[in-house]
């Protein structure tokens, strides 16, 4: 800390028509830290006495404004060499800061390890972890990723590296909230959710797949009763998100009724463009497309704009490059591994693609979402259950919703698989939301 | 995944396997059919509470008589709205002999635990052979009774569960068809011996859809006859069935203190 100006000016303000003194005083409390003192003093009636008292604490000291004035001594060589020391003073403090710095480094020098004996230990440690079944950490599960993960990393050679980098980049985003995202072959035993149940992966595609077995029927229904009609607001915006343009090949994933397929079509024939679009609809379960094909049957569409196809999200029959737009509604949460049906809708979109998905996803707001809670759990399985005689259906949808990634960690995700300008939008306060990302 | 489970297993096993309590002692010396019925009701079991009950009972009651073909809807309507019924028909079949040995030992009908082709062969004018012609006659099998989802005691479960199964058996008994008017009529002597109120709601809004023949014939003769039957009867629920398939039908009539149904021109 250092003064570095006291002066006493006559600031030729006329109190009383007696003159004002003005005591100006500045500490530099540190690199950027000034404070500024400026008492003005009156000299006339009834004696000295302080007409004015400011501080000023100031913190980025460089800017003009927290400079003294100088309007008063323009010109006057002291206040220069004084201005000058000011300035000098305070490059001293930054570099005192960074000496302070050295210095607390050198003064552990003893713990000090070097970069690579520290990756070194590191690498042990996750070695620990993964061999040894009795290590035990929060998160255990994490923490094995992670450390395996470091163990590719280490083992893969400069070479390999490289290669990867120039084939794809990927964005290292946070992985600490998502289980299912690591490509490990030899975990197929792996667990994961069904709505608040765990099962083995191997199962959940069958639960799933017998979910929708017995609700296929009266799917539609169900939708517009538990929604109250909204859902079809929800994926006419999809569409208008989507706005396709002429020569649209669309994936719709998850699409087993048609809904998002037959908006595709109205909206191109509203536009007269449908000549040149094309909609494949894709479902892992064949009742629910045998629905869409008869709805498409009855709303009477030209059979030539929509395709039907059975096949698994997670490993589609189609090539690569070969639709530029792909949309999956409501049929994410019931895959097993969303990493690899995000990853297969990069293979399958071109250059320039966009991926689209339209899922339930996590209400901000407190009091919203406990009445969101409320009707999700305590009506929607009793009103499933009087429609259709299937309550643990209806169970397991709102458990599945609340299984579900909420809107940073899906972004997140879908980047890391390598889509960009990935954004969302909450639809509802965040009851759903549309998640878009381009394959560039 | 890698949690030392051990730690946290320890005393409960430990507790198991040094004090077995009776109950358990008791359940293996008899038959496995107990098992199967407790296996059953926690695979099928769904716990509510009472906002959810009410919703049910309501909207249940609503679509049964929208629809009473739908099976589903009158079980359910059983299960919520009938735990005091239930707790009377537990409490007449504990005060009998045969009632206690039933809830005893738990025991199911259906296509599994009841060998129909046997009971085929059996001689005319028992139950057994009545009983299968009923089935065959009619079109129904013993499987197609819903399996108990509310009700959070296993032994009242049952209970619902049995007279569910036993449902056919009465028809059999009585000599009720399977249409509307067999079903008000069996429905009434249900209601007035098992107090349950979806027998109750279905023995009066039934016969709103019965035909104007149909109507006739219930208010002259179905009906005087199902509430002196359902009031001189016994408790149709404390036969054994399972131990009666050889025995003829008049005899159980005249035990159970039933008169059959005699329409006068027929």
């Amino acid at each position: 800390m250092a003064i570095v100006e006291n002066h006493i000016a006559d600031t030729g303000v006329r109190h009383g028509a007696k003159p004002v003194k003005e005591i100006r005083g500045c500490c530099v409390l540190g690199s950027r830290i000034t404070l500024q003192v400026s008492i003005k003093v009156g000299l006339g009636y009834p004696g000295p006495h302080l007409t004015s008292c400011v501080t000023f604490l100031n913190l980025f000291p460089d800017t003009k404004m927290d400079r003294p004035s100088t309007s008063t001594r323009y010109g006057d060589p002291d206040y220069e060499k004084q201005l000058l020391k000011w300035y000098d003073e305070i490059e001293d403090d930054d570099n005192e800061i960074d000496n302070v710095e050295e210095s607390e480094h050198d003064s552990c020098s003893e713990l000090e390890i070097s970069d690579d004996e520290y990756e070194e230990r590191e690498l042990y440690q996750s070695e620990q972890a993964v061999s040894d079944p009795e290590y035990q950490d929060n998160d255990s599960e994490q923490v094995l990723e992670k450390s395996k993960e470091l163990i590719d990393e280490k083992e893969s050679t400069p070479e390999e590296k490289s290669e990867n980098d120039q084939s794809r980049t990927k964005a290292k985003g946070p992985k600490s909230c998502i289980t299912t995202t690591h490509s490990n072959p030899e975990d197929s035993d792996k667990e994961t959710h069904f709505g608040f149940q765990t099962v083995k992966e191997s199962e959940k595609g069958q639960k799933v797949y017998s979910v929708f077995e017995n609700v296929a029927s009266s799917y539609d229904k169900m939708n517009d009763l538990m929604s109250m009609g909204i859902h079809r607001v929800w994926k006419d915006i999809l569409m208008c998100r989507l706005g396709p343009t002429e020569n649209t090949k669309l994936l719709d994933m998850a699409g087993g009724t048609g809904d998002v397929a037959f908006r595709f079509v109205n909206y191109t024939k509203n536009d007269n463009i449908e000549k040149s679009c094309h909609v494949t609809v894709c479902d892992i379960n064949a009742d629910m497309l045998d629905v869409g094909k008869s709805r498409s049957k009855a709303l009477g569409h030209d059979p030539a704009l929509i395709s039907w196809q059975q096949a698994d999200a997670e490993n589609l029959p189609f090539k690569d490059n070969s639709f530029n737009a792909y949309t999956i509604a409501f049929g994410m949460r019931n895959c097993t591994r969303i990493d690899k049906v995000i990853r297969e809708a990069y293979r399958v979109l071109e250059p320039g693609g966009r991926f689209m998905c339209l899922e339930f996803s996590h209400v901000e707001n407190d009091a919203f979402r406990w009445l969101y809670d409320q009707y999700s759990f305590q009506i929607i399985p009793v009103m499933g259950h009087l429609l259709t005689g299937q309550w643990q259906a209806y169970q397991y949808l709102v458990e599945s919703i609340r299984q579900f990634p909420d809107q940073e960690t899906l972004k997140e995700m879908i980047e890391q698989e390598g889509f960009r300008e990935v954004s969302y939008e909450n639809l509802s306060l965040g009851i759903v939301a549309i998640h878009s990302g381009f394959k560039l | 995944m890698y949690t030392s489970n051990k730690t946290m297993l320890k005393f409960p096993t430990y507790k198991k396997l040094w004090f077995p309590p009776l109950q358990n002692l008791v359940q293996m010396s008899t038959t496995t059919t107990s098992n199967t019925f407790e296996n059953d009701f926690h695979k099928n079991h769904i716990q509510i509470n009472n906002f959810q009950r009410g919703l049910l009972t309501v909207g249940s009651a609503f679509m049964s008589i929208v629809d009473p073909y739908r099976a589903d809807m009158i079980a359910c309507l059983g299960e919520t709205a009938g735990t005091s019924a239930i707790m009377y028909m537990m409490r007449k079949m504990e005060s009998s002999e045969e009632g206690a040995e039933i809830l005893r030992q738990k025991p199911r009908i259906n296509s599994q635990t009841v060998d129909l082709d046997k009971l085929k062969k059996y001689p005319e004018g028992t139950l057994g052979r009545t009983y299968t012609r009923f089935l065959e006659d009619n079109n129904v099998t013993p499987d197609s009774r819903l399996p108990v989802q509310f009700i959070d005691d296993v032994n009242a479960a049952y209970v619902l569960q049995r007279y569910r199964e036993a449902h056919d058996l009465f028809h059999a008994i009585l000599g009720m068809p399977t249409n509307m008017l067999g079903e008000v009529t069996v429905k009434w002597i249900e209601a007035i011996q098992t107090k349950l109120p979806m027998c109750i709601g279905a023995a009066i809004f039934g016969p709103v859809r019965l035909k104007l023949k149909h109507r006739n014939l219930y208010k002259n003769y179905y009906l005087p006859w199902a509430l002196e039957t359902a009031h001189n009867s016994k408790f149709l629920l404390n036969t054994f069935f399972e131990k009666r398939w050889e025995q003829p039908l008049n005899e159980l009539h005249k035990e159970l203190n039933i008169k059959p149904l005699v329409l006068p021109n027929t």
